[in-house]
Formats: C-alpha cells, structure tokens, sequence
C-alpha cells in the first residue's frame, strides 16, 4: 500500500514537470511584455523609455525576473543566429534586431550597428539641447526599419545628425544566408530563464500579482476554499439524492416509472449548464419576472461583518441557491444512472440469488451485497468526474461570480497576469492528480484483486 | 419508443447539418435575384461563385431595399448575422427572431451559430478520433515490450528529429514557403521533412553496429509514455487548457476546432488500448504474425480495423462535448463579433428584458447537444451493450 502510495506521488514529479515547461512555453508565447507588466503592478508609471530613470528602473526589473537569461537548458538555433539576443533590453528593439538578423544573417555586424546607436543616443542624452532632442527621435522612428530601408535612408540620416553610427552602406551586398541552415545546439546551463523560475517556485516564492500586487499565495487560498467548498458540496449533494434515486431505479429497472426517471436524468445531464445559469437567473433573480433570489455575488449590498450569525447564513444561502442547483443536477443525472447500472448489473449475479435464498430481508440484500460490490467503480468515477467539476466551476464561477479559482483564472487569463496564472494552473493540475490518485487508492483499498495485479 | 426517439435525434441533425451547409444561402443580406432597369441579376449567385454580371450600381450594396420590394427576391432571412440594421421600418423584411443589442438580427445568427457548432464539433472529433486511433493503438499493441532498438536507432532517432523540429521552426525556410503556398502543403511538407529526418537517422544508425556497444537493443515502452501524456492531459482541466492555448495562438474557428481535437484525443485513445490488448492476443494475429506479415500491416489492417467499433459508440458524445465546449467558450468569452449560439447566450446576460436571446439559441443548443448524446448511446448499446443507460 505504501509503496504504491510512494510510487505514484513519485510518478507525480515528473507529470507536474512537463506541466511547468508547459505552463513556461505559454507565459513565454503569449505576446506582451513581462517586465511593462511587473512594473506597472508596483505602481511605477511604464513612461515610453526615454529617460534616464525609467530605463534604469526597466532594466533593474528585467533582472529581477531574469529576463535578461537565456530561456532554457539549451539552446536550438542556427549558425546566423544570436546568442546575445536576449540582452537587448525591450522588447521592441528585441524584435527589430531580431527582423534584421533574419535579413542579413550576419549577427556582428548588426549588433555592432546597435551599439553605437545605443551609444550615440546616451550621449545625446547626456548633453540636452533641442538639436539632440530632435535626434533622439529620429532614432526612435527608424527602430522597426527594415535593412534595405536603413541602407535607405543610412546616408541621409548621417548628414542630418552628423554621426557615424548608420555605416551601413559599406555592408557586403550578399549575405551568408546559407547559415541558416546549418543547426546549431547550445549548452546553457543553470543560468537560464526556466531554472531560475522554477527553482523560485520550489523555494515557495510564487510573486505577486501582476493586477493588483499581492502576493499569489494570499490570493489562491482564498479562491482556493471556495472551489472546493462548492465541489465537495455538490459531490455530497450529488450523492446524497442519486444513492437512493439510482439504487431505486436499479430494483425496478424495465418498469415504466424508472424508464422515466432514466430517460429525464439523460435529458437532464444533456442540458448545458450556463444555459440552465442563464434560465436560473433570468427567471428567479430577475426584477422582471421574479425577484426570490440574489443574481450573482455571495453577500447582500448590505452585508457587514456584525449581522447575527443566522442572518449570515441565510444570507449566504440565497446567494449559493442558484449556484449549487446548477453544480449538482448534472452531476446527478450522471451518477443515479452509473449507480443504476452498475447494481442492476450486481442484482442478476448468482450469490444475490444465494442471499434471498437464504431468506435475507430484500433491503440487506441490495443495500449490503449488491451495493458494496458495485461501489469499486463508481469510486473511480468520482475521481474521474474532478477534471469535469473543475472545467465547470470556470464557467459557472463567472456567471455567479463566485470568486473562486476559475473566476481567479478567468480574470487572471484576460488581464495575462501570470504569476497568478502559472499558481493556479500548476495547482489545478496537481489537486486533480491527487484526486484522481486517493480515487484509485480508495479503488484498491475496496478490491484486493487490483492491488495484487499490480504488484505482479 | 426508443427507436422513435433515435430517429428523431437523427433527424434533428440531418435538418442542422443541412442548415450548417446552406447558411450562406439561407440567412443573407444579399439577395438571390433582382430585377434592375428591367433586367435579371442574381447577386448572390455572383457573391458566391463569380459567375453572372455584375450590378452596375454599387450603392445598391449597400441597400437593396431602395430598388423597391416587388423587384427584390430576398432570403427567408434577410439579413448577414454580422451586419447591424438601424432601421427602425418593420416594412422592408422581418428580423423574426429580433434584434441583439448591436442591431444584429438573432434568427440570421442562430443559423449561421449552426454552421459554427457543427463544423467544429465534427472538426474536433475527426482529429480526436485520428489521434486516439494511432496513438492508442500504438501503446495497445506495441505495450512496453513491443518495440526494440538499438541504442544507435534510438539515439540517431532522437537526433534526427532534433533535425527535423530545426528545419520546421528554426529556418526561415517554411516561413518563405508561406508566402505563396496553400497552408496544407506547408503542414504536408512540414510532416514530412519531420518523418524523413529520423528515418534517415534510423538508417544510418547501421554503420554503427559494428561496435558492439551501439548494437545492443533496448525496448522502447510505447505504451508506458503514452500512457504518461495521458495522465498528464487529464491533469489539466480541458477549459482552462483551451483557453489558455487561444491566448496565444490567434483566434477562429478551424484553429478552435484543431485545439479541441488536440484535447479531446485521450478518451479514444484508452479505449482503442484496452481494445488492442485483447485483439493482440486472439488467433488472426498470431497467424498473420506467423505468415510474416510486417507489424505496420497487422496494426492498420488487422488490428485497428477491428477495433474501430466501440470507436463509433464514442463519436456522438465526443462531438456532444466539442459542441458543448465551443458554446461554453464563446459564451465566457462574450465577444460580440463571433457568431455562436454561445455568444448568443452570453449576450442574454445583459439583457434580461429580451427573453429570446436566451431560449432560441439554448434550445437549439440543448437539442443538438441531446441528439448527438442519443446517438452515442444508440452506437453504444450497439457495440457495449453492457454499459446500457449511462450518459
């Protein structure tokens, strides 16, 4: 038993590995800039980078977070391609110097390029007047240039501002596109964007929300309670009316009351649920029709902290009325038919015969033998309906807006507030591995044969 | 009774899928014949295909309506599920279901929402059922025993298709071919140049069995990664995976329908296993394997063929759940410009007072959901007869 237990939660590490490097290639897919992100969160106007200040501060940032590192143990690439890309500080000029790489192939040359630009624009910099003012922002317009237009435009910019910096006439007219098609594998070791990542996170240190500037771990537990309150609330609830409805249904199974009752239950878990949301709130928390129930939120207008505690929960319980009617009932519909099934099926075996043979009472028989029998499966069903739950509690959180995990995830989704997102993804995932796991521990813990299987 | 009910359910989506074909027939601004200076154009017709004159008067385009109505054939459904119409005059055409918020008429969106549900329901299944049927089947019948390398094949393998992902992401090669070829050459090309560089390496793996260290074999358990990738998907709620990838890549409708395929593939997958398992040892495969036949024909030929039944019991609730994934998504993502019965819905929430944003589209949803739903229980009584009465 412990060995398997061991076994399994050892099995877990490297699942919930190839979850991170998942959940790293999406943070570093989706467009946007990290770092504007991060500073805005801590309050810090992201003016355009052109004082001296700002772009210290960028930069200093971008350290923080370990931008400033290559993204992963090793890089693939080709010859032509950059190994210093990544120190270019934003990401505009990132993708401007990366576009003239693609069309030159030659990585010196460019970068020697934006050197001296860099160069040049500090010491205008250093010595403001109007003339290097104006200078400055010719520098600003041609980042996006491609090389052909640089080449372009490279000797009038010269005479204008007088410098040296756009020497880009006396590049060869050819360039070694062949590079790029040669590969090229490079070791990078620890100091790269994913190690220090996730070795943060193992350390406990899970940032702070990009939107508002707590702390991640303040924020999940929170959200945290309510997802799984209202999911072990509707799987109790759930099992609570489908035990009996189910064990019912199985004893008359053919009859035309539980033809009924099978064929609404199937009607009933067809239904979708935002739509049922929907048809809920419209009809009982709407001031047009009827005005029972709260619409969305978990405390009145009014609440405070000082009502008398059955206030409270009566309070509470309008307000999670509609949310748990629409957790459950598919829930239901899905788990009286398993259990249906899956007695019935128990019922027609020979050692039920043997029991009412012996002249057991009908209600030992079925409740007793037949039941703890057929209850191995719908033991691994229950684990197996977590995934589902979760996916629903998405939606359903947001209609009723409910601030649990999947309005946490919602929110965090469309405002790409990732230290938030990575949290919740990674512990989804990981809450639901463990679901599933004390599943099927249950599972074997109920029938021997499994657990022997296994170990041969 | 329940032989009715099937026919109904079948009969419901005959009557979508042929509104999902003729959408753009049925549900149109533009109409299907006018008559103009005394003289037949059919607009649509030359909308559609190019076939037929054009009008010479290009502000008709932009309302037919002033040509007067007894020189107008419209559609039954007057108007483009996009296009807002302000005009206030009921006179000219009927919105028969209303208007949303925008001016959008609700019926043209119901069936054109018809068309979206059914393409990537059906979309997202074909891919699902396309992975789960190699992938499942590969760990089924291979297992972890079942396929042998030697330590060259394996390491100049992994090689190779290092090379291959090189010459896919990492050269501006394809992204020049973008330029001026079809998408689906660039994804048969992609394919191929990421299967021929591990062959390649694979083969050339020979010239170093010479050393006896490079010789020796190892098995590669198939079917205990693949069994790994499942455990890892089923860890991710498939919401939040979807809606998570559409963040990054851009949004429409054939990309919804690849994602959804790309989730969905794992219920296919266990299921073509635990069928190839027992396939794996019953006698055909032991007497075509004693007849010499190679392992790629016993699995695609012998072995899959007869595992595809219990296929068809899944195949309605796979696209049931795609179907219902795709209207939860629009629906949470509320974005007026998608044309969905989720979107729809999602609409309904602003407006209480308009009770028909609510039902059309949700009951059109619910009964094409039920249909697909009966159907996979029909298949499946058919193929599983055990799992009777299970939703």
């Amino acid at each position: 038993m412990f060995a398997q237990i061991r076994h399994r939660l050892l099995w877990m590490l490297p699942v919930l590995g190839v979850i991170s490097i998942l959940t790293f290639g999406l943070q570093k897919l989706t467009p946007g800039d990290p770092v504007w992100m991060a500073l805005q969160a801590e309050g810090i106007s992201p003016t355009p980078l052109n004082t001296r200040q700002s772009k210290e501060a960028y930069q200093r940032k971008r350290h923080d977070l370990r931008l400033d590192l290559p993204l992963f143990y090793f890089t693939l690439s080709h010859q032509a391609s950059c190994d210093t890309l990544f120190r270019v500080i934003t990401v505009e000029d990132r993708t401007w110097i990366a576009q003239l790489l693609q069309e030159t192939a030659s990585p010196e040359i460019i970068l020697q390029f934006y050197a001296v630009l860099l160069h040049q624009e500090e010491i205008w910099e250093q010595n403001p007047s109007p003339q290097s003012f104006r200078f400055r922002n010719y520098c600003r317009q041609i980042r996006g240039l491609s090389y052909s237009s640089l080449q372009k435009i490279s000797s009038l910019f010269n005479q204008i501002t007088n410098s040296k910096a756009l020497k880009l006439t006396d590049l060869p007219a050819s360039f070694p596109i062949w590079k790029f098609y040669l590969p090229s594998l490079k070791w990078e070791g620890t100091q790269n964007q994913y190690h220090q990542w996730i070795s943060r996170l193992l350390r406990g240190d899970w940032g702070v929300s990009w939107t508002d500037g707590r702390p991640v771990m303040t924020k999940i537990p929170e959200a945290l309670t309510w997802t799984i309150g209202l999911n072990t609330l509707t799987l109790l609830l759930a099992w609570l009316i489908s035990l009996p409805a189910g064990v019912w249904a199985a004893r008359h199974q053919g009859s035309w009351a539980e033809r009924t009752f099978s064929g609404a239950g199937f009607l009933l878990y067809a239904l979708p649920g935002f739509w049922v949301a929907t048809l809920l709130t419209l009809t009982f928390a709407n001031p047009d029709v009827l005005l029972w129930l709260p619409a969305s939120g978990l405390h009145a207008m009014d609440y405070s902290s000082d009502w008398p505690a059955y206030k409270k929960i009566m309070d509470l319980g309008a307000h999670l009325a509609l949310p748990v009617v629409t957790y459950t009932y598919a829930s239901i519909a899905f788990l009286s038919a398993q259990i249906n099934n899956a007695v019935h099926q128990e019922l027609s075996k020979d050692y039920i015969r043997t029991a009412r043979a012996k002249g057991l009472p009908e209600g030992t028989v079925v409740w007793k033998h037949a039941l703890r029998n057929s209850s191995l499966p719908l033991i691994t069903l229950t684990g197996q309906m977590l995934p589902g739950l979760i996916s629903g509690s998405l939606i359903l959180e947001n209609i009723f807006s409910i601030p649990g995990m999947g309005q946490l995830m919602w929110k965090a989704l469309s405002e790409k507030d990732f230290p938030v997102l990575v949290a919740c993804f990674i512990l989804t995932g990981m809450l639901t591995m463990l679901g599933m796991l004390l599943a099927d521990l249950a599972y074997d813990r109920a029938d021997p044969r499994i657990g022997s299987k296994e170990k041969k | 009774m329940k032989k009715g009910i099937y026919r109904w359910a079948l009969g419901w989506i005959g009557i979508c899928a042929v509104i999902s074909i003729l959408a753009p027939i049925i549900a149109t601004q533009t109409p299907w014949r006018i008559i103009y200076n005394n003289q037949n154009y059919y607009p649509l017709v030359y909308d559609l295909t190019g076939w037929g004159r054009v009008i010479p008067d290009a502000s008709l385009q932009l309302d037919w309506h002033q040509l007067g109505q007894e020189n107008l054939w419209m559609a039954p459904i007057s108007f483009d599920p996009t296009r807002p119409d302000h005009s206030e005059s009921e006179t000219n055409s009927k919105h028969w279901l209303g208007k949303d918020e925008a001016g959008r008429d609700i019926a043209s969106q119901l069936i054109h929402g018809t068309r979206t549900a059914l393409g990537i329901g059906i979309g997202a299944c074909l891919i699902s059922v396309f992975l789960g049927l190699i992938l499942g089947g590969l760990a089924g019948y291979l297992g972890d025993r079942g396929w042998m390398a030697s330590r060259a094949q394996l390491l100049l393998g992994i090689f190779g298709m290092l090379l291959g992902i090189f010459y896919i992401f990492f050269t501006p090669f394809l992204t020049l071919l973008e330029l001026d070829v079809p998408w689906i050459l660039n994804g048969l090309l992609s394919v191929g140049i990421f299967t021929v560089f591990p062959i390649l390496g694979i083969k050339f793996a020979n010239v170093f069995h010479y050393f006896p260290f490079w010789k020796k074999t190892i098995h590669i358990p198939i079917d205990f990664i693949i069994s790994r990738l499942i455990e890892i998907k089923h860890a991710f709620p498939t919401l939040f995976l979807v809606l998570a990838i559409m963040a990054i890549i851009p949004g429409g409708e054939g990309w919804l329908a690849i994602i959804l395929g790309i989730t969905g593939w794992t219920p296919f997958a266990r299921l073509i296993r635990a069928e190839m398992l027992q396939i794996k040892t019953l006698d055909y495969m032991t007497a075509g394997k004693a007849l010499g036949y190679s392992p790629g024909r016993l699995l695609f030929k012998h072995a899959i063929p007869n595992a595809l039944g219990p296929v068809w019991s899944m195949v309605g609730f796979s696209i049931a759940g795609a179907i219902l994934a795709e209207s939860a998504l629009s629906f949470i993502r509320d974005d007026p410009d998608q044309i969905s019965w989720g979107a729809i819905l999602a609409s309904a929430r602003h407006h209480p007072e308009a009770w028909g944003l609510a039902v059309w589209p949700g009951l059109a949803l619910f009964f094409t959901l039920y249909a697909f739903q009966l159907l996979g229980e029909a298949a499946r009584n058919k193929w599983n007869p055990r799992m009777r009465n299970i939703p």
